[in-house]
């Protein structure tokens, strides 16, 4: 393990993030809040840190697979510490655990909050809240990438260990071209969201904010009440649509965008993706109608943004689920366990895997019927690699038994069975709102200190897809 | 700009990733899946699955915005195929790896035709960079002309019999204008100042008028061998055109080939060369052949291993200079540490030949250095660039470059800091591979 390029790479994160407090510092200048000194010494902290580590430590060296992974995961975990001081300065929290909390939610782009009251905090407080959404969203490494010098090779272990999906697409031949084309991308799609919120009747603040949340399919907004508060049936179709293309894959934005309309009904995940999405709506619309609302719109239109919005793992909120009937619930549960698309911003398990498990599913009723076959697994026209399929199916697995182990440790922590297997499903997917005590109208303030220090790691591990922060603590990784 | 790459052999890697790591965006087209599979993991590029001659696969790759094909598969046909297909997608320039020195000669399918701008026969530059290698000095492990031969690079392996040894390079002196450009230890490539010394194992690499060359003993410590007799193992394709070289030279050559049939066909054509049939790995063999007293051994088998071990044992049992060639560049910094004189690699030798045909513009030729680490790279000096006229010492060159010599009108000149460049002067570059684009831009005018 090279030490020096790490921190060094590090340094480039914390130097970019401690620019970016600028933004939330102009509103706090704009509306002469008290929030500014909180932002001007967490900025001076932050810039210093990263100049430091720039300066300190040369970036000659290659990075390769280990400082790969190392940037990646410490990035991560560092980018949130930093992240954390203006919620620290400004008072919003008392203790570091809270704020840590916050500010991992947000970069994860989980949306689980630990703040009771959110309107009354100072605006530049909140945007600050929703703007690390947005960088978490396409990726702190997938920016340093594309901002840096040419990294060659590292450069693309950098990229692998942040894009989520089992294979990343390369839409240019050069890694640094492909990350600078999706953030490119990030930024029309968020431009038009902004566009659009604006047009709707949102205030500025509103709409950039909900643009953080909806973008980086993260689920933090500006109000208690989250999407709810509007009360805009227009609000609610734009947002659901924005949601529904963040949690697609961007490089089929990239084809779209550059007038390649037909790869989108080509793409066998995104359709999988889409029916997933028809189905569940249905499924829960029928129901509501039958035992909750009495219009079928009204069934309809509080189905189909929950739906949407648990999958693409944004957790925005319209109506309280928790008080839906049983069936509703379940099928959101496993929506949380299901996600986004590979190459989203959308977290938890990924469409592609679990399509491709239930291939492999079955293939192995083939295999029993016809023990001599070969059956390559197919993606279209494509043949899936054994090793890929390896991957995924050992994902799955992993991805399972940390649900598992931390549902036990939160119940041994005295939460009720719902909501210790929900608070889990819903920071390990990036979700945010669970069920139970964590529901869409409640917090996560409830939550012993040492529940939410094994949630935010569970964000982590969402977020990175486990392999990239367990590599970390396996101790042949730290061995020359 | 866009190159396409067909073959991700050794050659086609290593291709890749020099043009990689020089920004140009690099797509690889390989039918194995192993293999591409290996190349995507370890460049910064494109790789495609599938045959280099489908156009749908080309295509797929984008041959249509495409400035140049490489095609560097292991079969002929394949390479001159892709060259035809991409000239119908009126692709720039087409460069194709092609052995079989029968199809390069014929009127019927001729290069135009083809459509190939340039082609390569690894097997033909490894030959002749042996030749050279044979005719040089005993501690010289290569040289490499530049300006029309009146430069010459040699790469010169330091052993205690040096005159100079533990000196810093500005209190030596060599009588003769002599630059060292670069010493190479431990497997790195040092750009020297005059506070270096020099120490044993070193490589240097120095530029010398070609004149001057004779002048190379005094330095060297040891004479130059007179080549009269070659001992040639294996008898692929390199062996073959090596001998027919040194028996054209009047050297008297011996072949040394296990197969029989090979045998018989290299007699057929090679009337002055004994060709020997049997193990070249028998000691008694070689010493009936009179290994003990040749003046050149040359290792060409198929197998690296082989060639090292049986140059080792030709080194040991007396022959006064051995090259071996090995195919794998992983090789090649130790094996001049443990004996053997020289070593080529068809790879490498390839690599810089195409390489050096892509470089656009000004640059007249290019040279890879321990594979590729650091180039050299012989230029014309635009007349509107930023340098002219400015001593070099406040020239802002890149840290680990150095400006070997400088041609003007037929006069060489070994430089040191109060020189000055005109525009026009051709000029011969060390630098680190890194550092190739910044040079590139100094040495340009603003009209691009």
């Amino acid at each position: 393990m090279k030490y020096n390029i790490v921190l060094n790479t590090l340094g480039s994160i914390l130097l970019f993030l401690g620019i970016s407090m600028i933004f939330p510092l102009l509103y706090a200048l704009y509306y002469h809040e008290k929030a500014i000194s909180a932002f001007i010494i967490s900025m001076i902290i932050t810039v210093t840190v990263g100049i430091l580590l720039k300066k300190l430590f040369s970036p000659l060296q290659p990075i390769r697979i280990k400082e790969g992974f190392a940037i990646a995961c410490l990035g991560w975990i560092v980018a949130a510490a930093f992240g954390a001081l203006p919620f620290m300065f400004a008072g919003t929290f008392t203790n570091f655990i809270d704020a840590y909390f916050e500010s991992m939610s947000g970069f994860t782009t989980t949306g689980a909050t630990v703040i009771a009251a959110i309107e009354g905090n100072p605006y530049s407080i909140l945007f600050w809240r929703d703007f690390i959404q947005w960088l978490g969203g396409m990726g702190i490494i997938v920016l340093v990438v594309a901002i840096l010098p040419p990294l060659g090779i590292g450069g693309m272990q950098l990229f692998k260990s942040e894009v989520p999906g089992p294979e990343p697409d390369r839409l240019k031949p050069k890694i640094k071209d492909t990350a600078k084309l999706l953030w490119r991308v990030y930024i029309v799609i968020s431009a038009l969201e902004v566009g659009c919120l604006y047009l709707s009747g949102m205030s500025l603040f509103d709409a950039l904010t909900n643009m953080f949340g909806t973008m980086a399919t993260g689920g933090f907004n500006p109000r208690n009440l989250s999407i709810a508060a509007y009360g805009n049936p227009f609000i609610e179709i734009i947002i659901t649509f924005f949601m529904l293309i963040a949690g697609a894959n961007f490089s089929l934005h990239y084809k779209v965008l550059h007038g390649d309309i037909k790869s989108l009904f080509k793409d066998k995940e995104f359709i999988f993706y889409c029916g997933i999405i028809l189905f569940s709506i249905f499924a829960i619309s029928t129901e509501l109608r039958l035992y909750v609302y009495k219009s079928v719109f009204t069934a309809l239109r509080y189905a189909t943004f929950q739906v949407v919005s648990i999958i693409t793992t944004t957790g925005f909120v319209t109506a309280d689920f928790d008080t839906w009937p049983a069936f509703s619930k379940t099928i959101l549960l496993v929506l949380m366990f299901i996600g986004g698309c590979a190459g989203s911003t959308g977290g938890a398990i990924k469409n592609i895997r679990i399509m491709l498990l239930l291939k492999q599913a079955a293939r192995e009723f083939k295999k029993l019927i016809h023990p001599q076959a070969i059956t390559p697994i197919r993606l279209g026209n494509k043949t899936i690699s054994e090793e890929v399929m390896r991957n995924i199916t050992s994902f799955f697995f992993l991805y399972i038994f940390i649900f598992v182990i931390c549902s036990f440790i939160m119940s041994a922590l005295g939460l009720d069975m719902v909501s210790a297997s929900a608070s889990v499903a819903a920071t390990l997917g990036n979700v945010g709102p669970g069920l139970g005590i964590v529901g869409p109208t409640k917090t996560y303030a409830l939550i012993p200190p040492l529940g939410k220090i094994v949630l935010t790691i569970c964000m982590l591990l969402g977020r990175l897809e486990i392999y990239t922060v367990l590599v970390l603590i396996v101790p042949e990784f730290w061995k020359k | 700009m866009k190159i396409i790459i067909i073959g991700a052999g050794k050659v086609g890697k290593q291709i890749a990733e020099t043009l990689s790591s020089e920004n140009h965006d690099v797509i690889l087209i390989e039918k194995d899946e192993t293999r591409r599979q290996i190349a995507q993991d370890n460049l910064d590029i494109i790789t495609i699955l599938g045959n280099g001659v489908n156009v749908r696969t080309l295509e797929k790759a984008g041959i249509k915005q495409t400035d140049m094909l490489i095609a560097v598969t292991n079969s002929d046909e394949v390479n001159m195929l892709a060259c035809m297909t991409a000239k119908q997608f009126d692709v720039p320039k087409k460069i194709a790896r092609i052995r079989n020195s029968e199809y390069l000669y014929s009127n019927i399918l001729s290069r135009d035709k083809l459509g190939i701008d340039f082609t390569i026969n690894p097997e033909r530059a490894t030959a002749r960079e042996i030749i050279k290698l044979l005719k040089s000095p005993k501690n010289v492990a290569q040289i490499q002309s530049f300006a029309g031969g009146k430069v010459k690079l040699i790469e010169l392996r330091i052993d205690d019999n040096f005159p100079f040894i533990d000196q810093q390079l500005k209190n030596i002196d060599f009588k003769y204008p002599i630059l060292v450009a670069a010493i190479y230890r431990n497997d790195k490539i040092i750009i020297p100042n005059g506070e270096e010394k020099i120490m044993v194992n070193d490589n240097l690499y120095i530029l010398i008028k070609k004149e001057n060359l004779i002048n190379l003993d005094s330095i060297i410590s040891k004479k130059p061998l007179l080549m009269q007799n070659v001992i040639i193992l294996g008898g692929s394709k390199i062996g073959f055109q090596t001998a027919q070289i040194l028996c054209k030279l009047g050297i008297k050559t011996k072949l040394i080939e296990m197969d029989i049939e090979k045998c018989e066909q290299i007699a057929e054509k090679l009337q002055n060369t004994l060709v020997i049939n049997g193990d070249g790995t028998n000691i008694d063999l070689l010493k009936s052949e009179g290994i003990e007293t040749t003046d050149g051994f040359v290792a060409v088998t198929g197998y690296d291993e082989d060639n090292l071990l049986v140059a080792l044992l030709a080194k040991h049992l007396g022959a006064k200079k051995v090259i071996a060639k090995v195919d794998r560049t992983n090789y090649v910094p130790i094996l001049e540490k443990i004996g053997v004189d020289a070593v080529v690699n068809p790879r490498m030798t390839t690599a810089s030949a195409i390489l050096r045909s892509i470089r656009r513009g000004k640059i007249i030729s290019l040279t890879l250095l321990k594979e590729g680490k650091a180039e050299v790279i012989e230029l014309i000096v635009h007349s509107g660039a930023k340098i002219i006229n400015t001593p070099l010492k406040n020239a802002k060159l890149p840290k680990n470059s150095i400006i070997g010599a400088i041609v003007r009108k037929n006069n060489v000149i070994i430089p040191h800091g109060d020189n000055i460049i005109q525009a026009d002067d051709k000029i011969i570059i060390f630098a680190l591979s890194s550092d190739i684009k910044k040079i590139e831009k100094i040495f340009d005018g603003e009209n691009r």
